[in-house]
This record gives structure tokens, C-alpha cells and sequence, in this order.
């Protein structure tokens, strides 16, 4: 885990919608954390596919993408695609990274 | 799970929780644990495919739905489990750049980027430039060493800027030297990351604002 590096995205600060029965778990530095979904019901993506970017038609020329380049690599993340996943695991090269939203 | 209105992660090695917003581990065997942050931008895809044309792009074979936020991103809510908190200084959706410099936390107003295009600031000694992007919707952090940067003669159709002393011009949103005495140098990026106000606020209540305005 200690390997793991972060590209830490929150435009929105949300994590499903306001109607979700949050939960109230343990208190952390003075502020609660809530759950509103059971674990892995948001499914993180650990197996990252890639297509080129002429090849990318689900996502519009005037969508959000987090970009990223390491090491010379370029790789965009669609955000509506993060929305129903929040994270996705990847690396370049020996370089892994959790690109999260 | 959220922590702060911010998503709480966890790792499958420990089942630590990690917040994401300071992506720190404030639960578990990791608590304490502090991620590195990557320079990345969250901009509009035939922007970033211009600056990198051999750009891949994740698929995962899902077919593109409504924006389930749109409504939150466009409203007034402030986070979505109800609890609201005071955010200070600026509204509390307001955009903001956030970033770290040593032990201290800045966030640049978006709203008073969007003119100016390139901002100096003074971050806790550390002079840094930032630079608007061609969507004007992010924007980038760079240590500006010794230089003094201002908007350049717009004869390209990327944002240009020149420094004070040496004259050189710079491609501005990639922080590198195209022509001049310093040709071919490269500011160093800070990473940063877009945030609604009140998040970053939640997180780091004394940060300093920069090119903030009153209420």
C-alpha cells in the first residue's frame, strides 16, 4: 500500500445521491463517517482497459476527463465513467496509482 | 462512506479507511499514512486530447447514462448527508484549485482566475505562478523560482507568458520555455486538484485563499 500514490480529484464531494440512508459509523477527529452503501457495492475498477482516444466514443468532446501523464504516458479517465466507480487502480510501468473521484 | 461529505476509501491489504480529500489513512494499521499526490487535470476530454494527442482513454464497454449529479453540481446543496457547515471566506460552492506546500494549504479562486489567466502568489515563501487552462475551467500550479511572470503577446493559440528578467517566452498551461534565453526549461508542477470551497475548507480551515473576493 505504501507504493500507492494518489491523483486525488473532488469536484464533487459526493458519494451517491442525498437520498441513500446514511448511516453514521464511528467518529474521526471530531467529524462522523457515514455509510450509505454496503462495501464493494461501488465497484473500484482493478483491471483498467484503454482504447485510443479516436476510438473513444463514449464520451462526448465537451465532457470532464481527469488526465494524467506519468512517465511520458497520457491516460484519460471519463468522469461520468468514475461516477459509478469513485476508483480505479492502474499502473504505468512500475508506477501504480489510484486515479479516484 | 463519506467523512467530511468526502469519500472515504479503503485499502484490501489492511481494510484501512483513506480519505480522499487529503489522502491520508485516518483508520486502521495506515492511519497517519499519507499518500503522494500526482499532478493531474480535470478538463475537458478535446482539450486534453489537444495538449496530448496520443492520449488513451478508459472504457469499460458502459453505455453513457444522465449525469447523476448534474442536479448537485447546478444546486445549492452542500454535500449530501445533510450536515452543512459554515465554509468562511467564499461561497461555499465556489470553485477552487487546492493545493499543499509544505505544512500549509492554499486554494485559488477560480471565478478570479478566469481574467487575469496567470496569478503570482506568495505561498508561505514559496512564489508559485498559476495558469489557467485552455477550457478555463482548471487551471495549474507551478514553482516559479525567481521568475516574474505576465502574460506574454498572445501570438499563439496557446496561453504565452514571459518572465520579467529574461524575457523568455513560455507556453503558460505547460509550464515549459519555447523561446528565449530559456528555452527548453521547465517549471516545476504542484499538484493540485478542482474542489468546491467548502470541502477544501472542511479539510483545511486556515488555508489562505488566494485572488479570493469578499462575499
Amino acid at each position: 500500500m505504501r507504493h500507492l500514490v494518489m491523483v486525488a480529484i473532488v469536484l464533487s464531494s459526493v458519494g451517491l445521491a442525498a437520498q441513500l440512508p446514511w448511516r453514521e459509523q464511528v467518529t474521526i477527529d471530531g467529524d462522523p463517517v457515514f455509510r450509505g452503501l454496503p462495501k464493494d457495492v461501488i465497484p473500484a475498477i482493478d483491471r483498467p482497459t484503454f482504447v485510443s482516444a479516436a476510438q473513444a466514443t463514449s464520451v462526448a468532446d465537451d465532457e470532464p476527463v481527469i488526465g494524467v501523464v506519468i512517465d511520458g504516458v497520457a491516460r484519460a479517465y471519463p468522469t461520468w465513467l468514475l461516477n459509478g466507480h469513485e476508483i480505479v487502480n492502474d499502473a504505468i510501468g512500475p508506477r501504480r496509482f489510484a486515479v479516484t473521484w | 462512506m463519506l467523512w467530511r461529505e468526502n469519500l472515504v476509501m479503503y485499502d484490501r491489504q489492511t481494510d484501512s479507511w483513506w480519505s480522499q480529500a487529503d489522502g491520508k489513512a485516518i483508520r486502521g494499521a495506515k492511519r497517519g499514512t499519507q499518500l503522494v499526490q500526482l499532478p493531474s487535470d480535470l478538463m475537458r476530454f478535446d482539450e486534453w486530447r489537444a495538449l496530448h494527442p496520443g492520449t488513451t482513454v478508459l472504457s469499460t464497454g458502459e453505455r453513457p447514462g444522465p449525469d447523476r449529479y448534474r442536479t448537485y453540481h447546478d444546486g445549492r446543496a452542500i454535500g449530501v448527508t445533510g450536515r452543512t457547515r459554515s465554509a468562511g471566506a467564499l461561497d461555499a460552492k465556489a470553485r477552487v484549485l487546492g493545493f499543499r506546500l509544505g505544512d500549509r494549504a492554499f486554494a485559488v479562486s477560480m471565478e478570479t482566475l478566469v481574467t487575469p489567466r496567470v496569478v503570482q502568489a506568495d505561498a508561505g515563501g514559496r512564489p508559485v505562478v498559476v495558469v489557467l487552462g485552455p477550457d478555463r475551467q482548471t487551471a495549474r500550479v507551478f514553482l516559479a523560482r525567481e521568475h516574474r511572470f505576465a502574460v506574454g503577446t498572445p501570438s499563439s493559440p496557446r496561453l504565452i507568458m514571459q518572465d520579467a528578467s529574461t524575457l523568455t517566452f513560455w507556453d503558460a498551461f505547460a509550464g515549459t520555455a519555447v523561446t528565449g534565453a530559456l528555452a527548453g526549461s521547465q517549471l516545476e508542477p504542484v499538484p493540485a486538484h478542482l474542489s468546491y470551497w467548502f470541502s477544501w475548507h472542511s479539510f483545511f480551515p486556515d488555508a489562505t485563499i488566494i485572488g479570493g473576493r469578499a462575499r
